[in-house]
């Protein structure tokens, strides 16, 4: 009976299969590929080895298929290039195989061994035989978890009242996607808002009544009157919306699959501090219900575009822009005006050489003015410095007009809070999913358009409001035909170990953890989290975070990481050295290192990961228990990671092994964090030398089993919750200053660390020894065995007795420690 | 198991260099010399992306019965009994005409220096216009955002001789999700100094700032 045959069809044994590039004369010659093929062939043997001139032509692929349908493989390892550009290529060639994404890996023979190494091409083959055996450990630890399809049920619904939600709703209806459109103003309000919020857009209006008409008419929308939205809950294809019913009485609950939010921003009236009085000195609010209401305006009109001198310069265009329309339609309506607009000539103007000719037709003067020198608002004239030859002017005026202040209304901010997002006050809701996964960027998008997300004029908003509604109605397509499914490599939380204490929501950064089934009443969001697969961009800082280990990345396990690193830490020599380094920076500085035809220390073994924050302490702590003697992780720049925290995270982690490395009597420079960008391939080079220098200088870890028992110790804490936890939380982003509980500042936070890694550390290696000895200890055995103060041992056994991890007995008046009986 | 039968009923035998090789319907000239060691310098052909033949370094000639040509083998598929010649006398004339376009095309790249001195090309008798130009133009930056990464971050602006590598709009973009794919498969190392005014500051980015 072949293996195949015997294994049940729902879990087949890994069986895997390596294909060895030659890439020409790319890998070939400098990698000696028999040696290579024969160091694959010892045990741990693998299914199938090839090498192929080109795997990533089609010749190549043909043979790839080939021995994948004839030998049954399921793990497939590419030993070529760059994972990022080629794997997309091998994933769709294979797909019709039934191999999955994560089935594949690929090892980057050429740019991390073949182009930057000049050795003998059997080391270099050593060392790809290496890696690969990494790759294999990774691959061969999967277990593949099963694809989840899109459970899409409801309608799109467009909520939070905002204009551009009459853009979406036209757009989906014209798309014959189902439309829930709660409407909190009716539609004559409405049009009284499009005023206000968007002024002077008098060649907007007509086109957004004629919207309303249009959404009204459509059978496709169905339009509800509600009050305030009160919370949402759900996931992608699945959401509960609760909104007060309109006389604010009770509560009504609609079932959507996507949520769409229009949000608007709001005007206040100028600061004083620029002269607003708000009768002759007024704000552009003012003139335009003053227009509305068809004057007196009589004199000389001056705007002024303030929005830079106001600390607005985003809105400057949108100011110039209304101004523009308002002083077009002063001329043209009231005859008795003069009109200017005094602006900074260093904005960028919305007017075109059209408007330039329209202005002097209509006599509106157009001023620019030297921003050096604020202008100054005097009882009769305004005084600026003029743009073209910097001398002092003065500009007399009756009805002095400012730019008005923009900000995400308070309606749209707690509706951005109602959904999920961290809001600050006055500041734009304009917020970006993470940039990793361009095919799902309309998710992100789904949460807010509109004018409180980015300033933009009516027309604007409405597009905006199209556009997502585009977007979001192919996805919703997609789903409703059963074809969308979530990506491989996602967050999934194991609900029976959740503890609530909502780390992994803090640290999330794609709003994809949410509570099971939202903020319930009277548990408030006290219930357990689940992830949303369709926002999740797997990064798994979160993963690696929790303090319970309940949370799991799909296909890209703890567990798999854990037998790569134990894969290759064994394998490596005493001189040698590993790493990671992460595909945004790291691995990818390395990739261009090869490319660019630089060189570093051949002892130096890079394993990419998707992003650094997914590394678990518990892996780093695997890594030196396993035979590494040192550990570099090269991340993004600060500021610059690609999942917003994760190199912050690493921070955290790897202070944390520096302090236990100490407490193990290891040196604290065996661990490094090192930062760098794909530009900069040169300073990853430096990075990597100047570490293995230092490694080189500290020299092999003596493995005797003392320390090795310490190893051991450092291990097992890392996977206490509550090392888990105060580590979670320690990450402080650079502009928060409040820490929790009675640590007012960093030095405290990191004496409360020090003291938990302590007596964790203690603890770990109470528990090894004692079950080393397997019989009760005392006092005495313990200190001397570990080497500690008797005082603080006491302390600290007492303290385990307490929590009931270490059983304490008497026996003639002499205290006796022993494992707790029952199971360990 | 299809492939295999399909090899057997519809493989093209035909010659490169006077060797007989054998393809499979949908390979091209350039993927089956490839297969059989036979080298063929390219600039603009990446394995990740369709191949649209820019740079022409990788003509050939062909012969089939009496009709002649020098044509890209990155986009053409071989037919039976086609004879193709990647080193002849004609072949490597386009070749050294093309290296000599490309010096100045991009006259600071050391990368194209370095292939035309391996086919003796050490001059150029075109006008140079821009002496610090590295990017050759050929388009693999802006396929490789397109079809591997499945955004438009990068384009061309400007055509024929003007014709330049940009972002739309000629700013930083918020589509960029900053993978350094284009870094990658840049043949000539342009775009390394090229990337942050594709992607723009990464730090003001993360959190923020997201395009519709």
């Amino acid at each position: 009976m072949s293996p195949t045959q015997s294994v049940k069809p729902e879990t087949p044994a890994p069986r895997l299969g390596v294909f060895l590039c030659e890439c020409g004369t790319r890998i070939a010659p400098g990698v000696d590929h028999t040696v290579l093929t024969q160091l694959l062939d010892e045990p741990p043997g693998v299914g199938h080895v090839e090498t192929l001139p080109f795997s990533c032509l089609r010749p190549g692929l043909a043979r790839i298929k080939a021995a994948v349908a004839a030998k049954g493989l399921n793990r497939l390892i590419i030993a070529g290039c760059e994972s990022r550009l080629l794997h997309k290529k091998f994933e769709q060639a294979l797909e019709g195989l039934g191999l999955a994404e994560t089935q594949i890996d690929m090892v980057n023979l050429r740019d991390h061994v073949a182009r930057v190494h000049s050795a003998a091409p059997a080391e270099l083959a050593q060392k790809g035989a290496k890696l690969i055996r990494a790759s294999q450990a990774w691959l061969e630890t999967l277990k593949p978890a099963p694809r989840i399809r899109i459970d899409y049920q409801g309608p799109v619904m467009v909520l939070g009242g905002g204009v551009a939600a009459y853009g979406a709703a036209q757009e989906l209806a014209g798309q014959g996607v189902d439309t829930l459109l709660p409407l909190t103003y009716d539609p004559a309000e409405e049009m009284q808002r499009a005023h206000q919020l968007y002024l002077g857009d008098y060649h907007s209006y007509d086109r957004l009544e004629r919207l309303i008409g249009e959404v009204e008419a459509s059978p496709n929308v169905n339009q509800t009157r509600v009050g305030s939205l009160l919370q949402v809950s759900g996931k992608f294809g699945d959401y509960t919306v609760t909104f007060a019913s309109p006389d604010g009485q009770s509560r009504v609950d609609f079932k959507a699959g996507a949520i769409i939010a229009a949000l608007d921003w709001e005007h206040v009236h100028q600061l004083p501090e620029l002269g607003h009085g708000g009768t002759r000195v007024v704000c552009q609010i003012e003139l335009n219900e003053l227009i509305q209401q068809g004057g007196p305006i009589e004199g000389r009109v001056i705007f002024w575009i303030n929005d830079l001198d106001a600390g607005q310069p985003f809105a400057a265009p949108l100011s110039m822009k209304s101004a523009w329309t308002m002083a077009t339609h002063l001329r043209e309506n009231f005859p008795a005006t003069q009109v200017a607009i005094l602006y900074d000539s260093t904005m960028p103007t919305p007017l075109g050489s059209f408007d330039r000719a329209r202005a002097r037709e209509l006599g509106i003067a157009l001023t620019p003015y030297d921003n050096h020198v604020h202008p100054t608002v005097k009882n009769e004239y305004i005084s600026y410095n003029r743009a073209t030859d910097r001398t002092e002017q003065d500009l007399a005026w009756d009805l002095l007009v400012l730019s008005p202040r923009r900000a995400p209304g308070a309606e749209a901010l707690k509706t951005a809070k109602i959904l999920g997002l961290e809001v600050k006050e006055e500041a734009f809701l304009d917020r970006s999913p993470q940039m990793v996964r361009p095919d799902q960027v309309v998710l992100g998008e789904k949460l807010m358009v509109g004018s409180a997300c980015q300033p933009c004029d009516l027309r604007g908003a409405l597009s905006q409001g199209r556009r997502v509604a585009e977007k979001t109605a192919a996805l919703v397509k997609k789903a409703l035909a059963g074809d969308l499914y979530a990506p491989q490599v996602i967050s999934t939380v194991d609900q029976s170990k959740c503890t609530v204490c909502t780390l992994c929501r803090e640290v999330c950064d794609c709003l994809a953890i949410q509570p099971v089934s939202g903020p319930v009443e009277g548990l408030g969001h006290n219930v357990p989290r689940m992830v949303d697969p369709m926002l999740c961009t797997g990064e798994g800082t979160c993963a690696a975070s929790c303090p319970e280990m309940a949370l799991t990345l799909a296909n890209c396990t703890r567990a798999q990481h854990e037998a790569r690193v134990a894969a290759l830490a064994r394998s490596l020599a005493p001189d040698e050295v590993m790493g990671f380094g992460c595909q945004w920076s790291g691995a990818a500085a390395a990739d261009q290192a090869g490319l660019r035809g630089l060189s570093y220390n051949r002892r130096f073994y890079l394993l990419p990961v998707r992003c650094l924050g997914q590394i678990d302490p518990v892996v780093m702590g695997r890594t030196f228990l396993e035979g590494a003697n040192g550990l570099l992780l090269i991340g993004c720049n600060p500021e610059e990671c690609h999942h917003s925290y994760g190199i912050d995270h690493t921070w955290s982690r790897v202070w944390v092994l520096k302090k236990l490395l100490s407490l193990c009597g290891l040196e604290r420079e065996r661990i490094a964090l090192a930062h760098s960008d794909i530009t900069q391939p040169d300073r990853f080079v430096t990075t990597v030398e100047s570490f293995m220098k230092t490694m080189a200088t500290l020299g092999p870890i003596q493995r005797d089993a003392e320390i090795q028992g310490r190893l051991q110790a450092l291990y097992d804490a890392l996977h206490v919750s509550r090392v888990r936890w105060v580590l979670g939380v320690s990450l402080r982003r650079p502009w928060e200053s409040a820490y929790p509980s009675h640590m007012p500042n960093p030095a405290a936070y990191d004496h409360t660390l020090t003291e938990i890694l302590t007596e964790e550390f203690f603890r770990a290696r109470v528990k090894n020894l004692m079950r080393q000895q397997g019989k009760l200890l005392q006092l005495s055995d313990i200190t001397q065995a570990l080497g500690v103060d008797e005082v603080q041992a006491h302390e600290y056994l007492k303290d385990m007795g307490y929590e009931g991890l270490i059983a304490i007995s008497f026996v003639n008046r002499n205290r006796f420690y022993g494992l707790p009986s029952g199971p360990q | 198991m299809s492939s295999s039968e399909n090899s057997a009923t519809d493989v093209i035998n035909f010659f490169i260099d006077g060797q007989p090789v054998a393809a499979e319907p949908g390979w091209t000239i350039l993927e089956t010399a490839r297969h059989h060691h036979i080298h063929i310098p390219t600039l603009c052909s990446h394995p990740a992306v369709t191949p649209w033949g820019s740079c022409r370094l990788c003509v050939v000639e062909t012969r089939y019965g009496k009709r002649v040509q020098v044509i890209p083998s990155c986009l053409n598929p071989p037919v039976a009994e086609l004879e193709v010649f990647t080193q002849s006398e004609r072949v490597k004339n386009v070749r050294r005409w093309v290296l000599e376009m490309l010096l100045a095309e991009c006259p600071a790249s050391r990368e194209i220096k370095k292939l035309a001195a391996a086919h003796g090309v050490t001059a150029t008798r075109f006008a140079i216009t821009d002496p610090e130009e590295e990017c050759l133009r050929c388009g693999l930056c802006v396929a490789v955002c397109n079809e591997v990464v499945g955004v438009q971050a990068l384009t061309f602006g400007s055509r024929g001789v003007k014709k330049v590598l940009e972002t739309p709009y000629r700013v930083p973009n918020n589509a960029c999700i900053g993978c350094g794919c284009c870094v990658s498969v840049c043949p000539t190392g342009a775009l390394q100094k090229r990337l942050d005014t594709v992607r723009g500051d990464l730090s003001r980015r993360t959190g923020h700032g997201f395009a519709h």
